[in-house]
């Protein structure tokens, strides 16, 4: 009985392991193909082969991509400019979205909160015409803020944050009316202040979508804002030594978020389960 | 805590790397790109030959004077316009010309008046009557003078067809002993070639000698047109110790004084399109390559590129070669060609132009 257990325990382990080999296959291969010569990437693409630990080890690739090429910093920095701004965006206009939804008595409440999650569920490509059109009309195309402002509205946040919201006791918020307190006043001195960790899993999840968008800058967005999202897929055709590099610049600023704001972000995901 | 501490310390140092990278990226990239000094293809000669360049002078134009004093109004007409006879090239203060003209008519009128009671008195001084004779002939030639190269109104009037070559008005006033108004370049000017060389090179040419001239007809293309010219002038400059040389162009062609020509000892048959120095080949496995430098927008401004192009040597000698396209392939014309370079480059390698040589 204990051999057959034990038995079970190592052939879970085994297929464990290949999950876990599948998932992180790739992270390493990207690893290990950034510390290799251009040479042995292109002989190792061109050969079909599997090829993750380097003959020789090299930093000449982060040498090309740190000092050679500005572009690839320069698309960084446009995924940055991006970025940051529709995590700030989305984060004040959550916490009011949420403050409303579950603070404040209005007619259809629950009716419209309803829609806002019929809305999270819809696919952004479905709206992506109509927001075009009328990001053209405001000569807004080919800007930052073409992307920037269509996804500071996000009905996630709002629904992430109102759960949390809601869960905050509502004699607190009562008990800041009576001294005197008004909406924002409580919003900002009793609401914020238990919102924190939710504030910061909404920011790391709203990162890591944002950073990894594909279609909105390429639809509005010109050659020179593009960022290093859409880059990759370009250098990955006619310099498959430098995307590894740029991938790793490019997830780097990910994991350092995610093992930064790790406890906040588990703390968002519970909280959510939990309700 | 010391984990939280690790994360922060990796986070502002990739930030700090990226920021200061992106920051010195145009100062950085130009440190480490190879400069190259790029040449020009050109047609040219390979061998002994020798070449030099010169300069187009007119050797005869038709000038226009003021005749008399001429107050100048309006120069109307420009450097290089193409005029006819009869057209106004500019206006002269008409006024005093007429004021000109009239009291020269009152002094024929008078001395004609003085003829007559002469030639009515009986016993009249025959010397007296030649000498107003002579007189009033004098006059009336001043008078015809008076509005000579001038139309009623008073305008400058050209008395050829060709073309302005210089206008030589200094302020508003021209007399008859200034230098001339206008210079015409008409279907009879002749051209001649002004060119210097080295006292060591004095030997290869001498006055009667018949040289050959490249004139560029078509700058873009490259194509150029050979005529031969004599040698006229042979003058030695003691301070340079270089020779001035003048030869006459017999042909009568489209040129310009201040055009720049090429000369040349050899005949057009033996010279090549695409002449560079050697130092622009580079051989790969037995191979020919020279390297263009184009241009392509990149991140941070225009980049400027190598390309590498496979060329066949047809002439050389010690310094320059002469290169045509391998079978199939052309040579981007109009591009720099790397003559010399800092860094070894390669196909689609960015390079910097050495701007300072």
């Amino acid at each position: 009985m204990v051999k057959e257990n034990k038995v079970l325990k190592l052939a879970g382990y085994v297929v464990l392991g290949v999950f876990a080999f599948c998932a992180i296959a790739p992270i390493l291969y990207i690893i290990s193909n950034s510390f290799m010569d251009p040479g042995e990437v292109q002989d190792a693409i061109g050969k079909c082969r599997f090829h993750i630990i380097p003959d020789s080890f090299t930093l000449i690739q982060y040498y090309e991509v740190f000092l050679r090429k500005p572009e690839f910093l320069l698309r960084f920095w446009n995924s940055i400019i991006l970025t940051v701004p529709i995590i700030l965006g989305q984060i004040v206009v959550s916490l009011l979205g949420a403050y409303a939804f579950g603070k404040i008595e209005f007619p259809y409440k629950n009716k419209i909160f309803f829609m806002f999650i019929l809305l999270m569920m819809m696919p952004y490509q479905v709206t992506l015409v109509p927001v075009y059109i009328m990001l053209k009309k405001m000569n807004l195309v080919e800007t930052y803020a073409s992307v920037i402002l269509p996804n500071v509205f996000s009905t996630f946040g709002v629904f992430l944050l109102t759960q949390f919201v809601k869960s905050i006791p509502d004699e607190q918020c009562q008990a800041a009316k009576v001294d005197g307190a008004n909406h924002i006043k409580i919003l900002l001195k009793v609401i914020v202040p238990q919102c924190k960790g939710a504030i910061a899993s909404l920011a790391i999840l709203c990162f890591i979508d944002n950073w990894n968008m594909i279609e909105q800058p390429l639809i509005l967005l010109s050659d020179k804002e593009q960022p290093m999202s859409t880059f990759l897929s370009q250098i990955n055709q006619t310099s498959p030594g430098l995307a590894f590099v740029s991938g790793v610049l490019f997830i780097l600023p990910a994991i350092l978020i995610f093992l930064k704001g790790e406890k906040a972000l588990l703390e968002g995901v519970q909280h959510l389960d939990i309700k | 805590m010391k984990r939280k501490k690790i994360i922060n310390i990796i986070i502002v140092a990739f930030i700090s790397i990226l920021l200061v990278c992106t920051y010195f990226s145009e100062t950085i990239k130009n440190m480490l790109l190879p400069k190259v000094t790029v040449v020009n293809l050109k047609s040219g000669a390979i061998g002994d030959a020798f070449e030099t360049q010169g300069i187009i002078n007119y050797e005869n134009t038709h000038k226009i004077y003021a005749s008399s004093d001429w107050n100048i109004e309006e120069i109307s007409a420009k450097v290089n316009q193409n005029v006819k006879k009869g057209d106004s090239l500019g206006k002269v203060d008409n006024n005093a010309i007429t004021l000109e003209e009239r009291q020269e008519e009152i002094q024929i009128m008078k001395l004609e008046d003085e003829l007559k009671t002469l030639r009515n008195t009986p016993n009249a001084d025959k010397n007296k009557i030649k000498e107003d004779e002579y007189e009033l002939s004098t006059e009336k030639l001043k008078y015809q003078q008076i509005r000579k190269g001038l139309d009623e109104n008073g305008n400058i009037i050209s008395d050829i067809d060709g073309n302005i070559v210089s206008i030589n008005s200094q302020g508003s006033s021209a007399s008859a002993n200034s230098a001339a108004l206008f210079e015409i370049a008409d279907s009879n000017t002749k051209f001649s070639v002004s060119f210097e060389i080295d006292s060591n090179d004095s030997e290869k040419f001498s006055i009667g000698q018949n040289i050959n001239i490249l004139i560029n007809t078509d700058e873009k293309d490259n194509k150029q047109k050979q005529v031969s010219a004599t040698i006229s002038q042979k003058n030695y400059n003691s301070e340079k110790d270089t020779y001035a040389l003048s030869a006459e162009i017999g042909d009568t062609l489209d040129l310009k004084s201040g055009d720049k020509v090429t000369i040349s000892s050899v005949e057009e048959t033996k010279r090549y399109d695409n002449v560079v120095p050697k130092s622009c080949l580079s051989e790969y496995g037995g191979l020919d390559y020279i390297f263009v430098v184009k241009e392509k927008d990149g991140a941070l401004d225009t980049e400027e590129y190598v390309q590498k192009v496979q060329v066949q040597v047809t002439a050389s000698d010690d310094t320059n070669c002469a290169i045509k396209a391998f079978e199939g392939g052309s040579i981007p014309q109009n591009y720099g060609i790397v003559m010399s370079t800092s860094k070894s480059i390669e196909d689609n390698s960015e390079v910097k132009l050495d701007t300072e040589n």
